[in-house]
């Protein structure tokens, strides 16, 4: 599994790397541009750009039919599902980290360029522990329902247009994850709602990857 | 008793205007088997369903003796393959591909896929998208030979390839069934490829099995007919396949030649059929349509 997650990323790496610098780009710019950066801006956009990371590895894998190869080697699927879950989780986990540790390492190094409030929030009225809780668990259940239809329907057209539609969606189902991560954490406490939306997040992926199997075993080449 | 490594039991599948009919044929071991059949015959279906890149509506598939379902990776780790398009990533350099894929086979030997990779004259360093079809090719091929495969599957590799190099690749498959231990089965519409290679021929047309034919049979007992018209009677006609007027007699094939010869009166034309013509007068056959 470790050589299919390395093949992965290496495979894309250009591509990646394209990305990352274009996220940098985005992040350096829109600290000057914005009169009143918050503090946790970067790490807003990490979980922006994360999904775009991954649509790198969906666009090209169906580009290339990558899945005529990877069925046609002596790999069972389990694993060739469970290395792509892998690789998901792991580029939109680095991508967000660095959004995260972009603001820090700039207070840090280059405080004088760091304009930003030091306002503990991502979205207005929420404290940043809700709101990456939100994004968190709103990627976890996007990538479920996304990734078992590119496993069986991904075409490169398809991926793309299904891109904008899931960027509309996320964009309109993170308000609604928010209010809910304040609610439960009123009902619940913070620690209990942490645990349970890991849990909806594990269970969700976990579901997700069983029927990704299925259905990639039932794709038709 | 003749062992094969391919056992097809009433396989069907079902797509959208195309049925795959209930065909049931073997793939010997030790031999190169051709898989013959016009554009959209299902030559292609075949390959996928035994690689297991599709999934069967009903039948058996066994590969060395093994469901090709239940036992999918330990098939495929004796498989060698190649497809009619490329499906590596084209910006990949090829020692590249070579060290992300060879991994996988169980027996996959680095000497052998670099001293393949010399003796096509590829370039390692280069990218895949630099190189031409047939080097892609050749690349595939590499990659098929270099975990001593027990079985090579190729779905029309000859197409689109300069006929030097078409033979080339033909050389170079004969030499891997060298020791009787490997088998090849080839898919191809380019049927002079299989004349020169080929042991065993299975034609399809329009996803139902046709025949399935020893070169050796081909030799002793088919034959295309020349003869005047009158030469066919109601008696003899089911000794001729796919027959056509022309001029003032017939041509046809038939299946039992030495039973030709003795009825033959002395005006008759015989000439070897090569695999083209014996696709060409079953499908007339299959048509029904004798032709003027």
């Amino acid at each position: 599994m470790l050589r299919l997650i390395r093949n992965d990323i290496r495979s894309n790496a250009t591509y990646l790397l394209l990305v990352f610098m274009i996220m940098n780009l985005a992040l350096v710019s829109s600290l000057s541009w914005y009169h009143y950066p918050h503090r946790y801006h970067s790490l807003q956009a990490g979980f922006g750009w994360a999904i775009i990371m991954v649509l790198i590895v969906y666009l090209r894998d169906a580009y290339y039919q990558g899945q005529l190869l990877n069925r046609s080697l002596p790999i069972p699927v389990p694993t060739i599902v469970l290395a792509r879950y892998v690789t998901v989780i792991l580029l939109t986990s680095m991508t967000i980290l660095y959004g995260w540790l972009y603001q820090a390492l700039l207070e840090t190094f280059v405080p004088h360029l760091s304009r930003s409030y030091l306002a503990a929030q991502m979205e207005s009225g929420y404290a940043v522990e809700l709101s990456v809780i939100a994004r968190v668990l709103g990627l976890c259940i996007l990538f479920s329902v996304v990734t078992p239809l590119v496993f069986r329907y991904g075409t490169f057209w398809r991926i793309v247009v299904g891109f904008f539609a899931v960027e509309v969606v996320y964009g309109r189902f993170i308000d609604q994850l928010l209010a809910l991560s304040l609610r439960a954490t009123f009902f619940f406490g913070l620690s209990r709602w942490l645990f349970f939306a890991s849990l909806i997040a594990l269970a969700s992926l976990a579901i997700s990857a069983r029927i990704s199997v299925w259905l990639y075993d039932r794709r038709i080449s | 008793m003749m062992e094969n490594v391919i056992e097809i039991e009433t396989l069907r599948k079902e797509y959208k205007g195309f049925t795959l009919g209930d065909i049931s044929f073997n793939v010997p071991k030790g031999y190169v088997t051709g898989l013959i059949g016009p554009n959209g015959a299902g030559k292609t279906t075949i390959i996928r369903l035994i690689m297991n890149l599709a999934r069967r509506k009903r039948g058996a598939i066994r590969v060395f003796g093994l469901d090709n379902i239940e036992h999918g990776v330990q098939i495929r780790d004796r498989i060698g393959f190649v497809y009619d398009t490329s499906y590596f990533y084209e910006d990949q350099r090829l020692d590249v591909l070579g060290r992300a894929i060879g991994p996988f086979y169980s027996r996959w030997d680095q000497h052998r896929f670099e001293s393949l990779i010399d003796q096509f004259q590829l370039s390692p360093r280069k990218t895949l998208a630099a190189l031409s079809k047939g080097m892609k090719t050749k690349f595939a091929l590499a990659l098929a030979l270099s975990h001593d495969a027990d079985l090579i599957v190729m779905d029309e590799p000859t197409t689109g390839l300069d006929p030097l190099f078409r033979r080339e690749l033909l050389e170079m498959l004969r030499e891997v069934i060298q020791n009787d231990e490997k088998s090849i089965l080839f898919s191809t519409h380019i049927t002079s490829d299989l004349d020169r290679i080929a042991d065993y021929a299975v034609f399809i047309e329009n996803g139902q099995l046709h025949c399935t034919l020893w070169k050796d049979e081909i030799q002793e007992k088919w034959g295309i007919v020349r003869a005047r018209e009158d030469f066919i009677t109601e008696d003899n006609k089911a000794l001729f396949r796919g027959w056509r007027k022309h001029g003032h007699g017939f041509e046809a094939l038939t299946v039992d030649l030495p039973h030709v010869r003795q009825l033959a009166l002395g005006d008759l034309v015989f000439e070897k059929p090569t695999l083209e013509d014996i696709l060409f007068f079953l499908h007339k056959d299959a048509t029904h349509a004798p032709t003027h």
